[in-house]
């Protein structure tokens, strides 16, 4: 790859161009990439993928901390957010505009905007991806899927017959996370009656009887917390909330647990709420039955060797039967089902479906093709030159 | 006093009667008809022989066994005559028929041996093999210590608690195995006829020897007539524990019996088979046949070899026409040749061999002699690309699948890939060089695979995830970042080289040399990152299609990012004009230390899709590596240092003049 050769200047933009289009910071950003990643992956064992992947890949900064015998040394990074960010302008300055463009580079430009288009990509799932679980047993049909990690506090609002169930608020996980004992955040929408504040928030706890009095003891009952799991659906959150009726009624206090089995009911004149601290949930364009779970194992094992499920597509009214095994999923207009896992109890088996939908799902395998394309090209450019080179005879030295 | 000794001396010698003669056990046709016995183990039909080899491997470090005197090392042993070592099928037929020689050979191999003293076993060396006879004194320990070490966390024991845990698992695993055939040598009579209700010995004969297969028949009728509770008090739980320590326990160490129903998948095991005979009147006489012509062999042994031989042909043709009549023969006997065949050590021995006569020849570079090595060592190396490529050919044909699935295989195609690439390097290079490479890398890469092999003691064709079955996506994705590995280490042993060259060799000849080698190596980088880029992504292409996200930062695929992130680094950077002929060389060493920690490291964290499980010493292999790789980066950094302050400014201006 060459680029035009630079020209003195004392103009700050061409100066800041130069600086973004130089091999330079591309040297710089790959090698902080290659330290993040690494970091990042050492740290799977200790805090799970899932805090690692914030911590080290989805954020703009990161500080780790690195332990000598008992001293512990924190290092300021920059995040894989930001890395990738900085990449994205590096290749489109660098690679794109600054670089010579020619037949012998073609190979090289294809392959830059490949990348760049994967990392766009990526950024795209990053902001729009929504990905659950839909666990269904034979006969059994259902168009919600539920998010593995994203917890939110949803309140449900039910008329006076007991129907309706339509969600009056829903307080997502990023502005309750924080709020650990001794700090609250209260919340409330223009259309409920209450306002709900809360605190005390455990990523993962158990809900104990408590004898003695405190704040945080409701009822007789307790939040305990426990150690945080390193897998984190194995983790139960839990927290309290404090319902204050806006026309000035007494105030209710209840905790709120993943694992409970009922919702926190509030009763406002002829209508009921239910406050639950629960996964994001999202719903399907369609509906899916589970007609026939199929587990085949290795002979004389219990390693699976294929799951299968036969369904049946609800859409409208119009029922489809459908196929979801290993590696061949579901599509149907922007949404995928895979087929994830499986569990046998007193119920029946249950088979454990995936629900993506991401607007960017197919654009890898694109970017794939067109990179895969240019550096081929661009290699074997490079290969054929060395070869003619190095296979020429050599004349003859002169007598 | 001298009576009861007699009649003891007399009862042995009765009992060894029934004994076959060791020598039966090595003739030539009984140990190919016992070798090509199926058998299902770990989901997949394989030959006995395999499961003998992996046996034999766990316990013992090695696929055959050293036979000498153990009161008197290199001399003969005294019971086996004439005998230097026994194959796997040897041992094993040994184990069975003959546990009371098989039980005083040296077979466990215990690293540490503070393991042996925790349970009261008087230790030997490192690494020093003990035998069944000289733990078994101290079983009731040894299970009660392994059982109590097993409620620590895996990452929180101590190596020799890991060890004392391994010890255990091994010794009666073998125990069981060594006990196979403890059912057909017991008297049953003189066991059970004194214990057993009338009804159930007027099922059996009035005289003379009866088996546990007439008597469970006969039980199991009084049982299901009857009912369990119509056993006299205390018979039910003497006949049950006889039954499970001689027939059962035993029994269940393979499963060898082809089901008679063709849909039911998983064979039958000699202990399944016992307790159906107890439950179930209608047990098809086929698979009976099968179980009783095995104890069968015991009793032709007392009728001498010829009787013993046509019996252990009858016993595994038996399986064989039933295993085949169900399609499930079908690459057994071609698996037994490929272990028989041992590509993989043969090629090892030549590689190694082609690397001698490749770096002989470089010693008198450019002349007459050097071109004769040269083509002397193509001779060996071209057979043993050759054996390398069958082996993993014949794999794929009894796997049914791409080459690559497991670690194991991993090796055999990057070492496969790497000495294909450095063949083609000497056509660019011709002087021997890339021959030379070739031979160190093909032994090298083949003693690796080896070595790994005996760490893990695992069959090497284990039956795959789920999800990992799909022919499309293991031949391309899985082939790929092979492929990429291979780049990345081949360039960065190419570095390794040239670092130690540029110590060793002066002069201009000498710089041509180096500069060439380092447009190969730049060549091969970029090579390495095309495949690992390609292949990454195809990686993620596949998680898309079977996880529903195109990247999950697994390690795994962290690790193969790394090595593309790597070969970035190094491209830019020379570009870029920061990195010359040192630096280079410098960085893909490093690039070669990622690749480690992508290929073996990430696996030993235990978490991610790609964990592919812990294999004991894989660290320290690592460490070993890494140290190595790290002491030449060193090099090349001196080198750099040196070129800076004592080669002189002009010396470098007019190096970087002349690289261009």
């Amino acid at each position: 790859m060459s680029t035009l050769p630079p020209k003195p200047t004392a103009n700050p933009f061409v100066l800041l161009f130069r600086f973004f289009s130089s091999f330079g910071l591309a040297v710089v950003i790959l090698s902080l990439l290659l330290v993040i990643t690494l970091l990042g992956t050492l740290s799977q064992s200790d805090i799970g993928l899932l805090d690692s992947q914030r911590k080290y890949f989805d954020s703009w900064s990161v500080v780790h901390d690195f332990h000598l015998g008992r001293a512990v040394i924190p290092l300021w990074l920059p995040g894989g957010m930001a890395l990738m960010m900085l990449l994205f302008i590096n290749m489109a300055c660098g690679a794109v505009i600054r670089m010579r463009k020619g037949w012998r580079t073609v190979g090289v430009l294809i392959s830059h905007l490949s990348i760049m288009f994967m990392l766009a990509a990526g950024y795209v799932s990053f902001l729009y991806k929504t990905e659950g679980a839909l666990p269904l047993f034979e006969g059994q049909s259902g168009d919600l899927y539920q998010s593995y990690h994203d917890r939110v506090i949803e309140v449900r609002k039910f008329d006076e017959s007991g129907k309706g169930e339509a969600t009056a608020m829903m307080i997502p996980m990023e502005d309750f996370q924080d709020l650990e004992p001794g700090k609250a955040r209260t919340f409330y929408a223009k259309d409920l009656p209450f306002e709900i504040q809360v605190t005390g928030y455990q990523r993962n706890a158990q809900v104990v009887a408590k004898a003695e009095e405190g704040p945080s003891v409701i009822d007789g009952f307790g939040i305990q917390p426990g150690k945080v799991e390193t897998t984190d659906e194995q983790n139960l959150g839990a927290l309290v909330i404090t319902v204050t009726p806006k026309d000035g009624g007494n105030p209710e206090r209840a905790i709120l647990w993943e694992a409970a089995f009922e919702p926190f009911t509030v009763k406002a004149g002829k209508e009921a709420y239910t406050i639950s601290l629960t996964r994001r949930k999202w719903k399907l364009p369609f509906a899916i039955r589970l007609e026939d779970f199929q587990r085949e194992l290795h002979p004389g094992t219990e390693k699976p060797k294929r799951y299968t499920s036969h369904v049946t597509k609800i859409d409208n009214g119009t029922e489809a039967p459908q196929v979801i095994t290993m590696n061949v999923p579901l599509r149907d207009r922007g949404f995928v089902l895979y087929q994830a896992s499986f569990s046998q109890g007193a119920s029946g088996e249950q088979s454990v479906f995936t629900v993506a939908s991401n607007p960017s799902d197919q654009w890898p395998l694109w970017s794939c093709v067109a990179v895969a394309f240019g550096l081929t090209l661009h290699f074997l450019m490079h290969l054929i030159r060395f070869l003619k080179r190095a296979l020429k005879p050599k004349e003859a030295p002169a007598a | 006093m001298k009576k009861f000794v007699l009649l003891l001396t007399l009862i042995a010698a009765v009992v060894q009667a029934q004994l076959p003669d060791p020598a039966w056990l090595r003739d030539p046709e009984v140990v190919n008809a016992f070798k090509s016995v199926p058998i299902l183990e770990g989901g997949r039909h394989k030959p006995l022989d395999t499961h003998a080899r992996f046996l034999l491997l766990r316990l013992h470090g090695k696929q055959s066994i050293k036979i000498e005197n153990p009161d008197q090392p290199g001399a003969e042993h005294p019971d086996l005559p004439g005998v230097k070592k026994l194959s796997a099928t040897e041992w094993l037929l040994l184990s069975w028929f003959r546990p009371d020689i098989a039980r005083k050979l040296p077979l466990f191999v215990v690293d540490n041996s503070q393991a042996v003293g925790e349970i009261d076993v008087e230790p030997k060396g490192l690494r020093d093999r003990y035998s069944w006879d000289e733990i078994n004194p101290a079983r009731k320990k040894l299970q009660e210590k392994a059982e109590g070490y097993s409620e620590i966390e895996r990452n929180d024991r101590t190596g020799v608690q890991s060890q004392v845990i391994s010890l255990a698992r091994n010794f009666f695993d073998y125990d069981a195995t060594s006990d196979y055939l403890l059912g057909a040598r017991t008297d049953w009579r003189a066991l059970t006829w004194g214990v057993l209700p009338d009804d159930v010995k007027a099922g059996l004969p009035k005289e003379g020897a009866y088996s546990y297969w007439d008597m469970a028949g006969a039980l199991g009728k009084f049982i299901r007539e009857k009912g369990p509770n119509a056993l006299p008090p205390g018979v039910g739980d003497k006949l049950l524990t006889e039954m499970i320590d001689k027939v059962v326990r035993p029994g269940m160490t393979l499963a060898i019996i082809p089901p008679v129903d063709k849909n039911e998948t998983a064979w039958i095991k000699i202990g399944d088979l016992i307790t159906s005979v107890l439950r179930d009147p209608e047990v098809p006489q086929q698979e009976l046949a099968v179980g009783k012509d095995r104890d069968a062999l015991v009793g032709a042994a007392a009728a001498g070899k010829e009787a013993f031989k046509a019996a252990a042909l009858k016993w595994t043709g038996e399986i064989r026409s039933a295993a085949d009549a169900r399609g499930e023969l079908k690459h057994v006997d071609r698996e037994v040749n490929y272990y028989k065949r041992d590509y993989f050590t043969n090629a090892l021995v030549l590689f190694l061999l082609g690397f001698l006569v490749a770096t002989v020849g470089l010693v008198a570079p450019q002349t007459k002699f050097a071109r004769i090595a040269g083509r002397i060592a193509m001779v060996p190396l071209v057979v043993a690309m050759a054996y390398t490529v069958w082996g993993i050919t014949e794999r794929c044909i009894i796997n049914e699948r791409p080459p690559v699935a497991t670690l194991y295989e991993t090796i055999l195609f990057i070492t496969a890939v790497s000495c294909f690439v450095s063949l083609l390097l000497e056509r660019v290079m011709k002087n021997g060089a890339g021959l030379a490479l070739t031979g160190f890398l093909g032994a090298l890469g083949l003693f690796l695979s080896n070595r790994f092999m005996a760490l893990d003691g695992q069959d090497t064709m284990p039956t795959l995830e789920a999800v990992l079955i799909t022919n499309f996506w293991l031949a391309t994705h899985v082939t790929s970042i092979n492929i990429g590995y291979s780049g990345a280490m081949l360039a960065s042993i190419l570095s390794m080289v040239v670092l130690a060259y540029r110590t060793f060799a002066r002069g201009p000849g000498a710089v041509e040399k180096r500069r060439l080698l380092t447009r190969i190596t730049y060549g091969v980088v970029c090579f390495g990152l095309l495949f690992s880029l390609v292949g990454t992504v195809l990686g993620g292409i596949w998680a898309n299609d079977s996880w529903g996200r195109f990247w999950g930062w697994d390690p795994k695929e962290n690790g193969a990012l790394m090595i593309v992130l790597m070969g970035l680094v190094i491209l830019h950077a020379r570009l870029g004009g920061y990195i010359k002929e040192t630096g280079l060389h410098v960085l893909s060493v490093l690039m070669g230390m990622v690749t480690l920690f992508s290929w073996f490291g990430v696996n030993q964290l235990g978490v991610g899709l790609h964990s592919y499980g812990f294999t004991d010493g894989i660290w320290r292999a690592l460490l070993i590596s890494w140290s190595i790789q790290g002491g030449f980066m060193l090099l090349g950094m001196v080198h750099w240092a040196y070129d800076k302050w004592f080669c002189g400014p002009a010396v470098t201006k007019a190096a970087v003049k002349q690289e261009g």
